[in-house]
């Protein structure tokens, strides 16, 4: 089924070659946010990849298991770090210099430096890919990088981030939609927490046992501060895009963002944590009172979408924009519950949280990151309206992944916390519901790869195409011969 | 809200406040922490450091990932006092009106009788240590030796996994200090305790099923070389079981390199078992069930603690 | 190419725009809740923000009552009052002496030195003419308690002296028996102790 919303929509633009759309950007600023989303893409690929190999793992211990590089401690925050850092957050900064595009309407800024940027991120990845399966991981989850490659990764994101508020700084209208305001708090929140980690882990650690609550809490501000808003920014535009109405209120917004900012920063030490008391008690006070702006979320969502709930059955893009949504809510939910210590006794250490995070990076991130780009593709390479995204069985397939991947863990999570919890099973008993929920997570491990590659795939090559309708007049009449002159 | 700045300025303010709160204070807390002598009974410093293989050993640890699947951390429940009478001393019936002050709802005669087998619980499952102290205190006062008995409760220690919870102490010397987030293995808090024995860990390295056939645990065949016997077998070759996967052969031993004895060290010297001030730990002399009249109300039933 | 420089306001994409919706006030209710609720939490669950108070324990006092009080601490205790009585008359209160008078026992090295014998003998029969207590010169005299104290209270007051931690001070406690064997080998000493006398005896005796 094709997009119905590109053909039938009076502003979208006549299909056939040669018509570009009618866009506020310049085209080296396209290549930046294009390259941000196919490079996104790319290790999206690579991270489902390495997420079969890793669930295959457990169902046959001794896949790949005689060489360091391939061993399961090695290749775990592998597919982490490259999950998060390689999709989730690039892509992200792509869909947040597209939005200040969009809604500043004014051309990139500097987009020089978002390319030398894009470029210098994707070398740090590979460098901390190398290293992490070489043996140089820094041991602490999420931030597994080592130095070396950290350190390009930062400097490449400041280049971004400059793009991107320069972008800001220069737009046209004066107020600010709600997407503004949470990605300004994202571009914030990074550099903040990310050079935080870097110091106290890397660069100049600290003793004992405040290394993990600094790596706890950079993982808690990265997924419910960075992650979060960027998905949300996304949502508070896309959604009223694809639907063609408005944003049920700015104000909802508004309470929600700001709750959001004061509280989350507090989120983060888990019940079970070998730390005095207090400090997980503060963290599950402030995640519960993240209940308020979660309910402003929800109704400010719901009620933009009410009424057309059934449009997502004939828009792929309106799909995986909701389902994403539902993601939000849900994972955000679960990880405000699981704060509670009468909850944390049973879901701590277990498989419920490793399901929370893969339901908000593969559902929420994946779905409103993936609708985007599907929904600015073609947009920016016009031709490519007519042949991209023209299939949309990957998308459904991603959707029953995302799915399938992220409940059975935190189904099987909470049975193991339970199994856990009975000291008269022993270890190999009480580990048993685990493997039942990691047998059915593989599989949805294994259609995520292959809807993400087909996504790729269709990407790939409309990219491709609009690279070579580019180049090849210029390299035709490269390579056409000279005329000769005849006569004197 | 139409204000770049004025919104980048509350954005700042909010993480600042919170970076502070729960970054700076700790690190003013736990950060520049020493060895104290916060031990109970000694005066002592804890923790002591590893010794030079175990540091290397953490490396290893920390470079083969194995803080994904295992945890260093015993949590707990809650903690229950008992009272337990170990003798009755010369004057036998100060020490029955002291256990009938304690045990108001006690006959003299059932008192009486609890004496005939001591050692007793005469109190069992108080959650208030003052009272459990001032009972053991009118014991004393009347001739008897009783003592006050430390039961911690939780799963993990129910299952062996600890005689109390592991604090921030346990961790001091560690970097990089990995607590691990999930347990898809056995928690490791003191396996240097439970499972002190090199072999049993070698063993387990190179080929996990072959000691625990339903385990996950991948194998790490790479920390250990296949190599031709010399004048006499070595001290800590592998002897396998069963001949599973990359049987030994004819005149090969399966030997650790420097990297699995250091991992090895390093997980021998896992202990947080000590007793602190922030972590009393399990009195050594748990109540024999028979000689007490009180059930077992409010605690989990001992178990025959499995080394897993 | 020139087309893509063409600046339009729209993008090709819908602008629906934003609601002007006013949050429900029962939003601003549940956030009052759930403030409430997290006072509430703190309260039980914070442990007093001590650095040593783990979950389950509720407070500081709570995890120290329930380690058992050892002999030490009981001595400690009662050694708090007789020094208060009897020492802090000329070692003040805060351990600290007073210059060229009375030598500090506040990290001391006579106080702080493994074995506590010296010690006993010192506080039994006194002390008298030049001394040297952490590189400073005194010259005094201490008098001889052994007819005013019991074995117990020199026990105590030496273990209040040597363990106490207002003054920095961490040693091992002393007993009442090694206090006793003291008192029996020096038996029949009248005069007081001089400090070169006593540095004279090796440590373990």
């Amino acid at each position: 089924m094709s997009e119905v919303c590109a053909q039938d929509s009076p502003l979208a633009p006549p299909p056939g070659p040669g018509i570009t759309a009618p866009d506020a950007v310049d085209s080296s600023s396209r290549w930046a946010i294009l390259l941000l989303f196919w490079a996104g893409t790319k290790w999206l690929v690579l991270a489902t990849l390495l997420g079969l190999l890793v669930g295959l793992k457990f169902h046959t211990p001794n896949l790949l298991a005689d060489a360091a590089w391939l061993t399961y401690g090695r290749l775990q925050p592998a597919f982490w770090n490259v999950l998060l850092y390689g999709f989730a957050w690039q892509t992200g900064l792509g869909a947040a210099l597209w939005l200040l595009v969009r809604l500043g309407r004014t051309p990139v800024a500097y987009p020089m430096a978002a390319l030398a940027g894009l470029g210098l991120w994707n070398l740090g990845l590979v460098i901390g890919l190398v290293g992490i399966l070489s043996g140089d991981s820094t041991g602490h989850p999420w931030l597994e990088i080592p130095g070396y490659g950290s350190i390009l990764l930062l400097v490449a994101y400041g280049l971004i981030a400059l793009s991107a508020l320069g972008t800001f700084s220069r737009r046209q209208p004066l107020e600010l939609h709600p997407s503004q305001w949470f990605l300004l708090a994202a571009l914030f929140w990074f550099p903040w927490i990310y050079s935080t980690a870097q110091l106290l882990l890397v660069a100049d650690p600290v003793r004992g046992v405040f290394q993990a609550v600094v790596a706890w809490w950079f993982g808690a501000q990265f997924l419910w501060g960075c992650l979060a808003f960027v998905g949300l920014a996304v949502l508070w535009y896309l959604l009223p895009a694809l639907l063609e109405r408005p944003l049920h209120s700015r104000y909802h917004a508004l309470f929600a963002f700001w709750l959001l900012v004061l509280f989350t920063g507090w989120r983060g030490i888990p019940n079970s944590a070998p730390v005095p008391a207090w400090l997980p008690s503060v963290s599950t006070v402030f995640a519960v009172l993240c209940v308020a702006p979660l309910l402003a979320v929800a109704l400010n969502l719901h009620r933009t979408v009410v009424g057309s709930y059934r449009k997502v059955w004939q828009q792929p893009a309106l799909a995986l924009a909701v389902f994403g949504a539902g993601a939000y809510l849900l994972a955000t939910a679960l990880g405000i519950l699981q704060t509670l210590p009468s909850m944390s006794r049973v879901t701590d250490l277990t498989l419920f949280t490793p399901g929370v995070q893969g339901l908000f990076v593969y559902g929420f991130l994946g779905g409103t990151l993936l609708a985007l780009g599907r929904h600015v593709v073609p947009r920016w390479l016009p031709e490519s309206a007519a042949v991209w995204p023209r299939a949309s069985w990957p998308i459904w397939v991603y959707l029953a992944g995302a799915l399938l991947h992220a409940l059975p863990l935190i189904l099987g999570g909470w049975a193991q916390g339970k199994a856990l919890n009975d000291p008269a099973l022993v270890w190999t008993d009480a580990f048993q519901p685990a493997l039942m929920a990691l047998r059915f997570s593989t599989l949805g491990d294994l259609l995520l790869l292959v809807g993400v590659s087909a996504h790729a795939w269709g990407f790939g090559g409309v990219l491709l195409r609009f690279v070579w309708r580019r180049t090849q007049p210029v390299l035709v009449s490269a390579l056409k011969p000279e005329p000769i002159e005849v006569g004197s | 809200m139409n204000h770049g700045p004025l919104v980048f300025l509350g954005v700042l303010a909010a993480l600042a406040t919170a970076w502070f709160g729960m970054i700076v204070q700790p690190q003013l807390q736990l950060g520049r922490a020493v060895p104290g002598t916060n031990m109970v009974e000694t005066t002592a410093l804890y923790p002591q450091a590893r010794a030079g293989l175990a540091q290397q050993g953490l490396q290893v640890y920390r470079s083969l990932g194995c803080a994904t699947c295992h945890t260093r951390q015993v949590r707990q429940d809650g903690m229950l006092v008992d009272v337990l009478l170990r003798e009755a001393g010369t004057n036998t019936a100060a020490v029955i009106r002291a256990i009938t002050r304690v045990r108001r709802e006690l006959p003299d005669a059932e008192a009486e009788r609890l004496l005939e087998r001591l050692p007793v619980t005469i109190q069992r499952g108080l959650v208030d240590p003052e009272a459990a102290a001032a009972s053991v205190k009118e014991l004393t006062d009347a001739g008897a030796r009783a003592q006050v008995l430390l039961r911690p409760q939780g799963p993990d220690i129910a299952r062996g996994w600890g005689r109390g919870r592991t604090v921030a102490a346990d961790f001091l010397y560690d970097q990089p200090a990995l607590p691990g987030h999930v347990r898809l293995g056995p928690d490791l808090a003191n396996i240097g305790a439970r499972l002190p024995s090199p072999e049993w860990h070698y063993l387990h390295l190179y080929d996990p099923q072959a000691v625990n056939p339903k385990s996950v645990m991948p194998p790490h065949r790479f920390l250990f070389e296949r190599r031709r016997v010399g004048a006499q077998p070595s001290a800590d070759g592998i002897v396998r079981p069963s001949a599973a996967i990359g049987g030994t052969g004819e005149g090969m031993e399966i030997v650790p390199t420097a990297e699995a004895r250091a991992l090895v060290a390093f997980l021998l010297s896992l202990r947080s078992d000590v007793p602190l001030l922030e972590r009393p730990v399990a009195t050594g002399d748990e109540p024999d069930p028979e000689t007490t009249d009180l059930p077992a109300a409010g605690d989990q039933p001992a178990v025959d603690s499995p080394a897993l | 190419m020139s087309a893509d420089l063409n600046p339009t306001p729209n993008g090709g994409d819908p602008d629906p725009g934003t609601g002007q919706l006013p949050v429900p006030v029962l939003l601003f209710v549940v956030l009052g809740l759930l403030g409430y609720w997290g006072m509430r939490h703190l309260d039980g669950h914070a442990g007093g923000f001590h650095a040593r108070v783990y979950d389950p324990y509720p407070s500081l006092a709570y995890v120290s009552a329930l380690h058992p009080r050892s002999d030490a601490d009981v001595l400690f205790a009662s050694g708090r009052r007789v020094y208060d009585i009897y020492c802090s008359v000329c070692h003040q209160p805060t351990g600290q002496g007073i210059t060229g008078q009375f030598p500090p026992l506040a990290g001391a090295d006579w106080v702080l030195f493994d074995t506590p014998y010296r010690k006993i003998r010192l506080v039994l029969d006194g002390i008298q003419g030049p001394m040297v207590v952490n590189g400073q010169n005194y010259n005094g005299a201490m008098p001889p308690w052994r007819d005013l104290l019991t074995d117990e209270e020199i026990a105590a007051v030496l273990t209040y002296i040597r363990a106490n931690p207002a003054w920095g001070n961490d040693a091992s406690p002393v007993s009442p028996e090694q206090v006793g064997t003291i008192r029996e080998q020096t038996a029949g000493r009248v005069t007081a102790w001089s400090a070169a006398e006593l540095l004279q005896i090796p440590p373990n005796q």
